[in-house]
């Protein structure tokens, strides 16, 4: 059974963490700079470490929605830059307008109407979760850093092993 | 060269999406059971006592204003009154008050219970109107009547007063103490 509550400013900010994600993979289907990729993906990091500090430091409940809302913009604004940024360099229409159409636009609707439902406090039914003890929060950011780490070793390494050996001796005894 | 990069960009895109998967489930579900916590707030109760113009420095107010005790009298055949010893304050939001009886002793079926005629407790608005009231009487009888009305609404820096009346039997013993616990019902 669904338990209606009114929205905390942390889901926002949680808003903020996909749309981050959302960029870090558009980056890199786009060929954007691979430094900038990882940006997007330790900026949604940094808003699951944001839950964390929100908990621990226990601001005042407006503290945490404009922060919360801070980051929410800053991802919206990115969202539109790099759409434009696909629009004016690739100058193709289509692309441009499915990324408008199937991202940008959906994002901003879906942002403005979490921030209004928060302000105007209408409650929302959320489906049943199992609950991750708050103490916790910490250990989990860590364990995302670590395969985020594990991540960046093996898409930076793995590649250049593979396509060294294998496809060189592939090449050679084609060449034969 | 170019077969190399696309691995790599596939490679670091399947990354992306598992680590992405991750931290989307794990920080829906820390805001989920950060939703769940139950919270409670400790703050200043909003209805309160203040000591009326006519307070007697040997009567106790207590801390932070939510109980006082005082001492009465009651004189045989003579009605006593206690102008204003007791004022009632709302500092919070609006809010329904009432008087309610908590217990008193003698209790009824004691005969000491009838050298008392009424114990009564009048709340007044700053304007002077009966706001609301708790009327102890006997008929001088062993038994307590105890009668009271409806809860009244409160609103926010209101300010208002309790007379108390008392009067004991015109043939009453001296030394004969009641002792009466009354609450303010407040209701938000």
């Amino acid at each position: 059974m669904p338990l209606s509550a009114p929205l905390q400013p942390e889901f926002l900010g949680i808003l903020g963490i996909d749309i981050f994600l959302a960029l870090s993979m558009l980056t890199c289907i786009f060929d954007f700079p691979v430094l900038l990729q990882y940006v997007y993906h330790i900026s949604a990091f940094v808003g699951f470490g944001q839950l964390w500090i929100n908990y621990v430091f226990a601001f005042s409940e407006e503290t945490r929605f404009l922060i919360c809302l801070a980051y929410l913009v800053i991802g919206l604004a990115n969202i539109i830059f790099i759409n434009g940024y696909i629009g004016s360099r690739d100058k193709k229409i289509l692309w441009t307008t499915a990324l408008l159409c199937c991202i940008t636009i959906p994002s901003i609707l879906i942002s403005l109407s979490a921030v209004s439902c928060y302000v105007n406090r209408i409650a929302i039914s959320l489906p049943l979760f199992p609950l991750i003890p708050p103490e916790a929060v910490m250990a989990i950011l860590l364990m995302c850093g670590g395969i985020l780490a594990i991540s960046l070793v093996v898409s930076a390494f793995v590649p250049e092993f593979h396509g060294s050996s294998v496809s060189k001796k592939k090449r050679e005894v084609k060449d034969r | 060269m170019k077969m190399d990069n696309d691995k790599r960009k596939i490679l670091r895109l399947l990354c992306f999406v598992l680590s992405g998967l991750l931290v989307m489930t794990v920080s829906a579900s820390v805001y989920y059971s950060l939703s769940m916590q139950p919270s409670m707030t400790i703050s200043a109760a909003g209805v309160a006592f203040k000591e009326g113009d006519d307070w007697n420095s040997s009567w106790s107010m207590g801390t932070n204003n939510t109980w006082c005790s005082l001492s009465l009298k009651a004189y045989p055949n003579a009605t006593l009154t206690y102008e204003q010893p007791l004022n009632l304050t709302n500092t919070g939001d609006s809010v329904s008050i009432t008087l309610v009886a908590i217990s008193i002793s003698p209790a009824s079926g004691n005969a000491q219970v009838s050298n008392f005629t009424f114990i009564n407790f009048t709340l007044h608005s700053d304007t002077g109107l009966v706001m609301g009231y708790l009327n102890y009487t006997t008929g001088g009888t062993n038994t307590w009547s105890i009668d009271s009305i409806d809860p009244v609404n409160m609103g926010t820096g209101d300010e208002w007063y309790i007379t108390i009346q008392t009067k004991a039997a015109a043939g009453a013993q001296a030394s004969i103490v009641a002792n009466i616990v009354i609450a303010v019902d407040v209701q938000e």
